[in-house]
């Protein structure tokens, strides 16, 4: 008598293994679309400078490569995320809204924090850039705090 | 909240990942659950109510203060 995951009177095990493999395919066409926009990052900048770490300055790129950047960026952090919030529970959604709370908690709280320190001569002056990087580090390391938690 | 939904599954001898199709949720979903660290939202508590059979109020149970 077969009681395992491949028995037909089990049909919630096969949906659920439906649904890992709906989840696997979200994570590897991100991790695609971040790829492409990685590599389409790099052909396109001139100058000297380093996106990555915020070195913007010096760095330039044709207008309509600009735009469609932009557009891929759009696509990347808004369009993509907000899809995939269609596509999960709503423990998985408490758990991802729980995430961006930490990062948008982190930003606001973090540059007059950063301003002040930086007005008493203890750090550089805040930047555009290290906002973005402190809402996502934020954003990350509260999604992880939570899922570890469970 | 209080809920009887690990033994109700065991009852049927279905999987967590067994309920989660059922339901239409992840695995996770249906543990968090069970182990009270999750509250369903009002359309998932209906959806359990149906898979099971069973009214709302014999799964769920309020908890005394």
């Amino acid at each position: 008598m077969d009681h395992g995951p491949n028995d037909i009177r089990n049909p919630g095990e096969a949906r659920n293994r439906a649904r890992q493999r709906r989840k696997w395919a979200f994570l590897i066409f991100a991790g695609l679309v971040g790829a492409v926009i990685g590599a389409l990052l790099s052909g396109l900048e001139n100058g000297e400078g380093n996106f990555l770490v915020g070195q913007i300055e010096t760095l330039t790129m044709p207008a309509w490569a600009a735009i469609a950047m932009a557009a891929a960026f759009f696509f990347a952090f808004a369009v993509l995320p907000v899809w995939g919030f269609t596509q999960i529970d709503d423990y998985q959604m408490r758990q991802n809204l729980i995430g961006y709370a930490g990062g948008c908690i982190a930003a606001v709280a973090g540059y007059p924090i950063w301003a002040v320190l930086a007005m008493g001569g203890l750090v550089p002056h805040p930047t555009a850039f290290g906002i973005f990087v402190i809402a996502f580090a934020a954003t990350m390391l509260t999604f992880l705090a939570v899922k570890l938690r469970g | 909240m209080k809920n009887r939904l690990k033994v109700l599954r065991a009852e049927r001898d279905w999987s967590q990942a067994e309920l989660a199709g059922r339901l239409d949720v992840s695995r996770q979903a249906v543990n968090a659950i069970e182990t009270g660290k999750h509250d369903p939202s009002l359309g998932l508590a209906f959806k359990i109510s149906r898979v099971f059979d069973m009214p709302i109020e014999t799964i769920f149970l309020e908890e005394e203060d």
